[in-house]
């Protein structure tokens, strides 16, 4: 499956902000994967933290084209560091994307 | 709000005129005197307002200078109204360039006010003439108690340095460590969502006090968190999802049409005087799943009432709110929780869809309040040292 690595500004640790979700998406991901094509995206292990506007940002291209659950198989959004990855896991599942 | 200058609240001052008999006499050297209660509530804020939107428009340059007394001693009702006030202030000095003095004999702390003594206010006292360490501390204040900070909109980058920020800003202190990241997170995204839907400027401005209250029967130790987070907009809070649902701009989401369901069962609850329309948008801005957002049909609602809600779970919540015009909701703990299929009704019932929202949720204010402000005091436990993780 393909992978993506995300990078952000070094004064960067925690990810806020629908709107920066969105941007994110369309500067790092959007042009470097085939329509309908399953990726892995992976945010770095300096991010300690990620709130739930920014993950819904991040999908909601997608999810605009696709539907929420094609988005969620089409793009997997994870970490090194666990705690992160827990917390795009409840995220989801309690606000959805 | 396309100025030159973060956070000016000069709409609000023009929006809140209204007829009035005697304007404040402009008296030798182009000085107005204006003195008000020193117990600020809303309706008096009002009148100060009113009364200086009056002083604006009749003297234009001919006023000089504005002096600000207060009657007895200054206890504002809450943070919100405090806050509202200096921004007031810093307005008419940096973009009315009035000269401004402020005499406050004596202040007195509440529970919903521990920050009082912290306050913008207290540097326009003793900053009256040095406009520079103003205009810096308006914009930001980072010590041990108070975090301050005027996020602009057009970077996209702040919610997330916010984040980092106010969780590095709790951990000064001796609470719970999830509930200080989970309030970081309540603040960023209320900003964020601030940012999105109204394209201007937000203020973060909360207080945490040393662990010095106490509860009745209860060997505990409490700090008191006290929180603002506002901006002035032309745009109220339920403005976009007002407009997406009355002109149906969702692409088939049956969870939108639910809402449009709603509208029409409610609409024979409206009242010239009591709930009413603005408030139904109001309450459907909580939604879980909406948005206003205009291309999101399927994703949306970022979910701040199970944040607000998280928040007030795990402490005692005093005065909770949120103000968009002259109305807004308060955040009752009995009224926040959702319904099976995820609504919130705001009312007994539980039920969104078919019931209104009960009166006592139901904000009214006097000022007129351009653009979206949310106020919280919340009582939270000191944490013993050991509890300390992670």
């Amino acid at each position: 499956m393909k992978e993506i690595k995300l990078s952000f500004d070094k004064m960067i640790t925690n990810l806020a902000g629908n709107r920066f979700g969105r941007e994110t998406y369309k500067n790092q991901v959007k042009n470097q994967v085939a329509m309908e094509q399953e990726f892995c995206v992976i945010i770095p292990d300096v991010i300690e933290d990620i709130a739930s506007s920014f993950i819904q940002g991040f999908y909601s291209e997608l999810c605009e084209k696709y539907g929420n659950e094609k988005a969620r198989q089409l793009m997997k959004l994870t970490s090194p560091n666990e705690y992160v990855t827990n917390k795009i896991q409840e995220s989801i599942e309690t606000y959805g994307v | 709000m396309g100025c030159d200058y973060l956070l000016e609240c000069s709409q609000l001052i023009e929006k809140n005129s209204k007829k009035i008999k005697n304007v404040i006499p402009l008296q030798r050297g182009g000085i107005v005197k204006v003195t008000f209660d020193g117990k600020l509530n809303g309706s008096k804020l009002a009148k100060m307002l009113s009364d200086l939107s009056a002083v604006i428009k009749i003297y234009k340059s001919g006023c000089k200078k504005i002096v600000f007394t207060c009657n007895g001693t200054f206890k504002p009702q809450d943070m919100f109204t405090y806050v509202l006030f200096e921004c007031v202030l810093y307005t008419l000095m940096m973009k009315n360039k009035y000269e401004i003095e402020v005499k406050i004999h004596e202040v007195e702390t509440t529970i919903h006010t521990p920050g009082l003594r912290d306050s913008m206010i207290v540097h326009f006292i003793q900053n009256k003439f040095n406009l520079v360490e103003i205009e810096k501390k308006y914009k930001s204040i980072f010590n041990r108690n108070h975090f301050r900070r005027i996020i602009s909109a057009s970077d996209l980058e702040q919610a997330s340095v916010l984040l980092g920020d106010l969780k590095t800003f709790f951990r000064f202190h001796d609470i719970d460590l999830e509930y200080g990241k989970q309030i970081s997170k309540v603040i960023s995204e209320l900003v964020d969502n601030a940012s999105d839907h109204s394209d201007s400027d937000c203020l973060a401005d909360i207080f945490i006090s040393d662990p010095t209250y106490k509860k009745k029967g209860d060997d505990n130790d409490y700090y008191v968190i006290s929180m603002v987070i506002l901006n002035f907009s032309n745009k109220q809070l339920g403005d976009d999802v007002k407009r997406k649902i009355l002109k149906k701009e969702y692409n088939n989401a049956a969870r939108y049409d639910n809402v449009n369901n709603a509208y029409k069962n409610h609409k024979q609850f409206f009242s010239d005087r009591g709930y009413n329309e603005e408030d139904f948008f109001n309450i459907t801005s909580f939604q879980d799943k909406i948005s206003g957002r205009k291309h999101e049909s399927t994703t949306g609602g970022t979910g701040l009432t199970a944040l607000i809600k998280s928040l007030e779970d795990k402490a005692e919540a005093h005065s909770c709110y949120v103000l968009s015009g002259q109305q807004g909701l308060w955040f009752e703990p009995e009224f926040l929780e959702y319904n099976d299929d995820n609504w919130i009704g705001f009312n007994k019932e539980n039920d969104f869809l078919n019931c209104e929202p009960c009166k006592e949720v139901l904000l009214r204010s006097s000022v007129n309040f351009m653009g979206t402000g949310y106020n919280f005091t919340l009582v939270v436990r000191k944490e013993g040292k050991e509890n300390e993780g992670n």
